[in-house]
């Protein structure tokens, strides 16, 4: 064995120490992310709606795919010009829990406009907005944990 | 140590001061959730007068006015004012029609003399909404932004507290069809104004009110004058400094949704940053009683004062850096690679904490644009933090593989790319120059995947760094509309 294949060798119990710590890492982002993703649906499924004729809650980041026609331009969700291929890992972004979305706006009848919203469905927005507050604080303090620990594992790996 | 080089580590420290800047404004955007404002739960909807400056708008003036009647207003409190700057288009008889459509609240202001300015165009608006008393807030817009439905209201919550003279909405990239360029300013305004704001909301000092979306209490612009500032290029950030040295709160709301549409190119990028980094040269030094002075409120702290200045003298901080790594290269080679590795890793560090962050506070942008998001600090940028971070990668690997191939890496070879690599925060503004240059040229197409090559962040410096020259040799101050096409829209699109 050359003096390169034993440094190799001797490394690779450094590698299983980092390799595991970065699965740690993952499965307790992954285990905390499903936690507050149920959370927040139980928050919503709790809360009763206002029913109609109020309009729905208008919190746009949302899922919808709509979009306003202009100068004779419908444009959709399928429309990409210089798209890159998509990427698997994306995902990963798409586990992250979900602002908690209701119905976008945008899509209404713009003559439907001009008229206060219900005190009830103002409440509701605004206990929407504070989850998602919360939300940020809670994926910031993850992701700081998960880079602290993939640092800590590249110099337990690397030295 | 000789004291040459403690002063070139000093500089490469230094040179790192942006990192922990954009590392401390992600920490405090996090924290957001225990120090934000609260709105008040009730809606409250006092009286607005809409400004909309316009000259030559006749593509996007008729949309524009629609989503402002469809917005979830009464329509008793709610005026729309379209300042027509000596328009030569259609606009006019586009506002006119509006105006009979919806009769007693949309009116047309015409300038006959225009051409001044966009300050000058909204200070005419204003003096007739103050002449009429109407107004208890006054809303300025650009003409070719749409405010979702709900954003006004959700602004006007913050009125509920007496010490809230104005409050800003979050502006986001809406160009539909999007490009390269348009996803790569739809991740920067995650950064800039999703994180970065409410960061800014943490400290109790807001930087700027976003021009396209500023909601000023009637108190506090007659506090500031009544009039905005036309002296500089950042009028709108003077408007914000001015009423919080008033004493008053601004305020971003994260939940109110502005679309815009941005610069599809280099080149139109290039033309609206130089002003915007013009205009905060201006702001600095006509501000410059305020730093670091408690006295002067909130804008006045030490961390406000920190986050300003590592943006403001970013450039001349990265030229520091590679002057210092190139010192220390050349003085003692080991404390060189120890500095280099210092500075890369608070890279690595703060562009994972930023970018996962930014997915974390906008994640419908971040399903639009997490390819920029990821590329922008550029492919070089990135590779130099894959070697910061796991040296071997480069050393044993790639260099196996280059000597596989026959290529000598030892030597000659290996001095010229790390004085390369060592030069990089520096060498990529000149490549972001580049970049420009070629996007202005018949290889145009060449210029996006540059762009992902060479980062937008070296771009956005490089812009900052021109627009300093400028203001240095005392350029003249031109406002130079930003190109738009009315093609804007809403929601989760590519």
């Amino acid at each position: 064995m050359s003096a390169a294949d034993e440094v190799r060798v001797r490394r690779w119990p450094r590698f299983a120490v980092g390799a595991g710590a970065v699965a740690v890492t993952g499965v307790a982002i992954g285990a905390a992310v499903a936690r507050v993703r149920r959370a927040a649906a139980a928050e919503r499924a709790a809360v009763e709606r206002p029913a109609a004729p109020a309009p729905p809650t208008a919190l746009e980041l949302s899922s919808s795919p709509t979009s306003v026609p202009l100068s004779g331009t419908q444009v959709g969700l399928d429309e990409r010009v210089d798209a890159f291929p998509a990427f698997p890992a994306f995902a990963a972004f798409a586990a992250l829990p979900d602002w908690p979305v209701v119905q976008a706006p945008d899509d209404r009848d713009t003559r439907g406009g001009g008229l206060p919203v219900p005190a009830e469905q103002a409440a509701l927005e605004l206990r929407d907005e504070e989850r998602f507050e919360n939300a940020v604080f809670v994926r910031s303090v993850l992701i700081l944990v998960g880079i602290a620990l993939l640092l800590t594992a590249r110099t337990i790996w690397v030295g | 140590m000789t004291a040459l080089a403690w002063i070139c580590v000093a500089l490469v420290l230094i040179g790192a001061l942006p990192q922990v800047s954009g590392f401390y404004q992600f920490l405090l955007a996090g924290w957001h959730r225990f120090r934000r404002l609260q709105p008040s739960e009730q809606p409250l909807y006092p009286r607005i007068a809409l400004i909309v400056p316009a000259w030559n708008e006749a593509m996007v003036v008729s949309r524009t006015i629609d989503q402002l009647m469809a917005l979830e207003y009464p329509r008793d409190a709610l005026r729309v004012y379209v300042v027509d700057d000596a328009s030569t288009d259609e606009t006019p008889e586009r506002v006119q029609a509006k105006a009979v459509e919806y009769p007693g609240q949309v009116f047309h202001l015409r300038r006959e003399k225009g051409g001044e300015g966009k300050a000058h165009t909204i200070n005419h608006g204003l003096r007739i909404i103050r002449s009429e008393g109407w107004y208890e807030a006054v809303m300025i817009i650009d003409a070719d932004v749409i405010l979702t439905p709900p954003s006004l209201r959700r602004m006007t919550r913050y009125f509920g507290d007496p010490d809230v003279g104005a409050i800003t909405a979050y502006i986001k990239e809406g160009s539909r069809p999007g490009n390269f360029m348009n996803r790569f300013v739809a991740f920067e305004y995650v950064t800039a104004q999703a994180a970065a704001r409410r960061a800014q909301n943490v400290l109790g000092a807001q930087a700027c009110l976003a021009g396209g979306a500023q909601l000023i209490r009637r108190e506090s612009l007659e506090a500031i004058g009544g009039e905005i500032d036309t002296s500089t290029l950042a009028e709108d950030t003077v408007t914000t400094f001015n009423i919080q040295l008033d004493g008053k709160r601004v305020v971003f709301d994260p939940h109110a949704t502005v679309w815009a549409e941005e610069p599809r190119d280099v080149g139109g990028l290039w033309k609206q940053r130089v002003r915007w980094s013009r205009g905060n040269v201006q702001v600095t030094f006509r501000f410059k009683d305020i730093w670091l002075r408690r006295d002067k409120g909130p804008l006045g702290g030490v961390s406000f004062a920190f986050i300003w200045f590592t943006i403001f003298l970013m450039p001349v901080l990265m030229v520091g850096a590679t002057i210092g790594l190139l010192g220390l290269f050349f003085l003692d080679r080991d404390v060189a690679a120890v500095a280099f590795r210092v500075l890369w890793y608070l890279t690595l560090t703060t562009y994972l904490f930023v970018t996962l962050s930014s997915f974390s506070v906008d994640p419908d942008t971040a399903r639009r644009a997490w390819r920029e998001g990821i590329m922008f600090p550029g492919g070089i940028s990135l590779l130099i933090i894959l070697y910061a971070a796991y040296p071997p990668l480069f050393t044993d690997v790639v260099a196996g593989w280059l000597g596989d191939a026959g290529v000598q890496t030892a030597g000659t070879f290996s001095t010229v790319l790390l004085l390369f690599v060592y030069s990089w925060p520096s060498l990529c503004m000149v490549a972001a120059w580049l970049v420009k240059r070629v996007d202005a040229s018949p290889l145009q197409p060449l210029a996006a995947p540059l762009l992902y090559v060479v980062g937008y962040g070296p771009l956005l410096c490089a812009i900052t760094t021109h627009g300093y020259l400028k203001e240095l040799r005392g350029a003249e101050m031109v406002w130079e509309k930003t190109e738009k096409t009315g093609h804007i829209g809403t929601g989760e699109l590519r």
